[in-house]
């Protein structure tokens, strides 16, 4: 856990650039450490509207500077938006679970659209590891950081960009998958972390999932972001939000 | 420096200002982002006898300036409380006020006595904000002739431990329920809980509750708080601790002058962990310069006519 010295918790801004339409990329200062997985809670206003804090993944963590990518969504990420270089952000965290593959063994990142951002962190720490990366999208807009991987194949649901489709497609193909030796670390839409669960249960691999949901504090109190697993009812925000494959009883 | 302590029943604060049920978990949360001996005391989430798994998500949502939840007073239970929580709450040094609520009479008063004679537990605080299930499911604190008689058995059953009685605020008149707890024995009233509150996805058209339904707070609910605060503290002798969308020193020195004897921070624990912490140093700091020697020389101060 880490806090300003001052106790406002407040980073300096180094960059902020729009990386494709409506995505931003944000570096700032950060003195602590953090694992592939967690992710932050920024404040978005100054004041008290909007008054939650929103969590955002850790997209990268090198020499004191963390980088987060977000797309513009609402009143929230349209505010952090504008923030630029030296201005400051309150930041508190890193909160949540990690990725923890097996020590050996290939591994197969998915992400969808703004779901890469751990992945890309994962990646950077573990470079050998990553076998390929499996980036989906809605159009060639919503996918991000691709040039940042070895190894990765794209899919787009309108076909603007990579195979038309879903990005379970050139997955399920890859021979990693097909043999059955990778292990997936996926982050995206809940449709598509449901169908890479439900993939992986019938082709008998292991992975692990992150989870998104609306979360009011982001450090395990406010008990307004749970999910229902296999070993009960967890707090996505300090139990998770990585779980592994078959762990999550879906919603709907 | 100031005198911060307040005097709650039996209980002694060492300064007026704690931390709300439902916004500080366990109390357990917070380590390594406050320092939590330096509050006067944290209220626990609401306690009963059985473990609850709470409503069916989402069961949070942000709105201007606040937020609703309809959790539905998910919490470990009595039993997992003592055996896990409470050895690491006592290591903490913390000042625990248990935080408690049942669905029928009995289950109040069987609570109470638990928690009464725990160890580390330093006061009770008996949330009446839930549907009663032996009456048709109306709320336990929505009778004053009914909220007076539970406040006596579970004034017994606390034996001798401070009982905070934490009021609704949805109700018509406060006033009646504050006298109620008075006469029913209770060492002191807290108000105000959440206020029944809703929200609709405009593009989906659904609730962003699951149940509709959800209780509002955070800075939003202020001065309605302070208003009804301040009836209480009109109407009754006990002390008042007040709770509703404080986020700042100027709000609690609000709360004070209305006449609260305490403050609890609620939702805004959740945007700054610290803030209780935060707050009870810049009392300290207020006071000083003011030149106020006790904090209690500035409880219901406000000037009137
Ligand atoms: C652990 C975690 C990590 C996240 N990482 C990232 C990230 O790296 N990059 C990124 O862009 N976003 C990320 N998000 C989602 C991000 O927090 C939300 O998009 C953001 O809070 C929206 O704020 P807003 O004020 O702009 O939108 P709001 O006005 O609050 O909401 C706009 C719309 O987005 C929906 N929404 C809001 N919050 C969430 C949420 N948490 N999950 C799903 N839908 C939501 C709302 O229901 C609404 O339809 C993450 C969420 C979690 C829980
Ligand atoms: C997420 C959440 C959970 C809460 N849970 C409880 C609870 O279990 N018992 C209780 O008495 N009050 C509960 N409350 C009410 C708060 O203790 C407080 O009375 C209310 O939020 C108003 O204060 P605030 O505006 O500072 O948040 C809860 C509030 C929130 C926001
Ligand atoms: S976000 Fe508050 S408990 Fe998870």
């Amino acid at each position: 856990m880490w806090f300003g010295a001052d106790k406002t918790m407040k980073s300096k801004i180094v960059s902020s650039r729009e990386v494709k339409r409506g995505y931003f990329r944000m570096e700032f200062e950060f003195s602590g450490d953090a694992a592939p997985g967690q992710f932050v809670m920024l404040k978005v206003a100054e004041h008290n509207d909007p008054l939650l804090r929103r969590p955002m993944s850790i997209a990268g963590l090198e020499n004191g500077v963390m980088s987060v990518i977000f797309k513009v969504v609402g009143r929230g990420t349209a505010l952090l938006a504008e923030k630029r270089a030296g201005d400051h952000i309150d930041v508190i965290g890193p909160f949540g679970t990690v990725f923890t593959p097996p020590q050996t063994g290939p591994v197969l990142l998915v992400g969808g659209g703004i779901g890469v951002a751990p992945l890309l962190f994962w990646m950077k720490r573990n470079p050998p590891r990553a076998a390929a990366a499996f980036i989906g999208g809605a159009t060639e807009n919503d996918i991000l950081c691709a040039d940042e991987f070895s190894e990765v194949h794209i899919a787009t649901e309108n076909g603007s960009h990579g195979r038309k489709g879903l990005v379970t497609a050139p997955l399920v193909e890859h021979p990693v998958y097909r043999d059955k030796t990778g292990y997936l670390l996926a982050c995206g839409p809940t449709g598509m972390l449901k169908a890479i669960d439900q993939l992986a249960a019938k082709d008998g691999l292991r992975g692990e999932l992150s989870l998104e949901e609306r979360m009011g504090c982001g450090f395990g109190v406010c008990l307004g972001c749970v999910c229902d697993t296999t070993g009960g009812r967890k707090r996505m925000c300090v139990e998770g939000p990585v779980f592994k494959t078959g762990e999550v009883l879906w919603r709907n | 420096m100031a005198e911060l302590r307040v005097r709650i029943g039996a209980l002694e604060l060492k300064n007026p200002i704690l931390s709300a049920s439902g916004t500080f978990g366990y109390g357990l949360e917070f380590s390594g982002m406050m320092d939590i001996r330096k509050i006067g005391a944290f209220c626990t989430k609401g306690l009963s006898l059985k473990p609850r798994a709470g409503n069916q998500m989402p069961r949070i949502c942000e709105t201007p300036g606040g937020m609703i939840n309809s959790i539905g007073l998910e919490n470990v239970g009595i039993d997992a409380f003592e055996t896990e929580k409470m050895p690491a709450i006592r290591k903490t040094g913390a000042t625990v006020i248990a935080n408690f609520f049942g669905d029928t009479e009995a289950d109040y008063i069987e609570a109470a006595r638990r928690l009464a004679a725990m160890d580390g537990v330093h006061a009770l605080e008996m949330n009446v904000s839930c549907p009663n299930v032996d009456k048709g499911g109306i709320e336990f604190g929505g009778d004053p002739a009914f909220l007076e008689k539970l406040t006596a058995a579970v004034k017994k059953a606390a034996a001798g431990k401070t009982l905070i009685v934490k009021l609704s605020p949805n109700v018509a008149d406060i006033r009646p329920f504050a006298s109620a707890v008075e006469n029913g024995g209770g060492d002191a009233i807290s108000a105000i809980n959440t206020l029944k509150g809703m929200s609709i996805d405009v593009k989906t058209r659904r609730p962003k509750i699951k149940r509709v339904f959800g209780g509002l707070s955070g800075p939003a609910i202020k001065p309605v708080a302070l208003k009804m605060v301040y009836e209480c503290v009109k109407t009754v002798k006990i002390p008042v601790i007040g709770i509703g969308g404080i986020a700042s020193l100027d709000d609690v020195l609000e709360f004070l002058i209305a006449g609260a004897s305490a403050v609890q921070v609620g939702t805004m624990n959740f945007v700054e962990p610290s803030i209780c912490q935060r707050l009870a140093e810049e009392l300290n700091v207020y006071c000083d310069r003011e030149g106020i020697a006790r904090v209690s020389a500035l409880v219901g101060t406000l000037r009137t006519g």
